[in-house]
């Protein structure tokens, strides 16, 4: 197999943000896919898919240290790529595949201010032949226990839920947890239908799935919330083209009627 | 508008999801008043919020009106609607 310089530079930043032994064997075949915005929104546009997929992360959104405070941002951000780390070497335990890209969403209080949200978060697939039903069975004890911890849990990067889309059925969906608290991976049976396409994402597009690696984002795609620092943009002097700038964007919507 | 209520809702803000969270109890709850709100908003911030983008998101589309199935039933529903792909030409 030939592969390019840039492949194999992104293969080793993989190798070397993981810090999985072999993750690039198993990362091998989501290559072109980690790099392709098309082949990424293509797991989710066409009502009828190949293979199931979810988008999951390990991130919390607020992590408290030991005496109740929340993290400083950069420590938070250390700690949530650490249990993403864990995330990746469960999924790897479980034979499915995975690549990077970043989850985002907006909201507003009544009083227009706008807050932003974005994770690092995994594309999730199974390699080969997996049971829908047991491609969700691992994914709610992903959910659970998504650092693979001792104990009965809730662990501090149990997850409130995850996108997924099956070939079972146009619509990709939110899975979630019932009431305030997991117990098990038995409590994520709730879903809320998220649409049956995906399309480029607009500026009204409030949530919204980033690609971490390949060409950055087009204008269009863009809003004034965009900082240069957030999570997923390249950082400047790592050599990595497109310093501080966003990567692609998609969006899991409704198809519009004709 | 109360002062206590404000502050509130500065709180909500603190935690991506929160406030959401909170317009979508009022919602459901069909709190008017701001004494129902206040209750409301301290009801939340006693609960547990991940933070997360996939939490506020449900939240987000529970304003806007989108239910919650159970996972069963809707594995159940979809194996009929979805269409044979297209296989390409070659």
């Amino acid at each position: 197999m030939r592969t390019s310089f840039k492949d194999f530079a992104a293969r080793r930043e993989l190798a070397q943000a993981t810090g999985v032994a072999g993750a690039h064997g198993g990362a091998f075949n989501e290559m072109a896919a980690r790099r392709s915005f098309k082949r990424s929104m293509g797991k989710f546009e066409p009502q009828a898919i190949d293979k199931a997929v979810a988008i999951i992360t390990a991130w919390r959104g607020e992590l408290l240290d030991p005496a109740g405070q929340p993290y400083l941002e950069a420590v938070r951000r250390r700690l949530n790529d650490k249990a993403n780390r864990n995330l990746i070497a469960n999924i790897q335990r479980r034979g499915l595949s995975y690549y990077p890209v970043v989850g985002a969403g907006q909201e507003a209080n009544d009083q227009g201010v706008f807050s932003v949200n974005k994770e690092n978060s995994l594309v999730v697939q199974p390699i080969g032949n997996l049971n829908e039903m047991d491609f969700i069975e691992s994914i709610q004890q992903l959910l659970f226990n998504p650092t693979g911890e001792v104990g009965p849990g809730p662990f501090p990067h149990t997850q409130w839920g995850v996108t997924i889309k099956l070939p079972s059925n146009p619509q990709a969906f939110l899975l979630y947890h019932s009431g305030n608290a997991p117990t098990g991976p038995q409590d994520y049976t709730q879903v809320k239908p998220l649409g049956d396409t995906a399309e480029s994402r607009l500026p009204h597009d409030w949530y919204y799935t980033q690609m971490k690696y390949g060409p950055r984002a087009e204008p269009a795609m863009m809003d004034p919330l965009d900082q240069p620092g957030d999570v997923g943009n390249p950082c400047p002097g790592t050599g990595k083209p497109g310093a501080r700038l966003p990567g692609n964007r998609f969006t899991i919507k409704n198809r519009s009627q004709p | 508008m109360s002062q206590r209520l404000e502050e509130l809702k500065a709180e909500l803000g603190k935690v991506f999801g929160r406030y959401a969270k909170w317009q979508l109890r009022c919602k459901e709850q069909n709190a008017r008043t701001e004494a129902e709100q206040i209750k409301l908003a301290e009801e939340v911030l006693a609960e547990p919020c991940t933070g997360t983008v996939a939490e506020a998101r449900t939240h987000s589309l529970g304003l806007q009106g989108v239910k919650t199935i159970e996972l069963k039933d809707f594995l159940g529903r979809g194996t009929a609607k979805v269409p044979a792909k297209r296989r390409r030409r070659r």
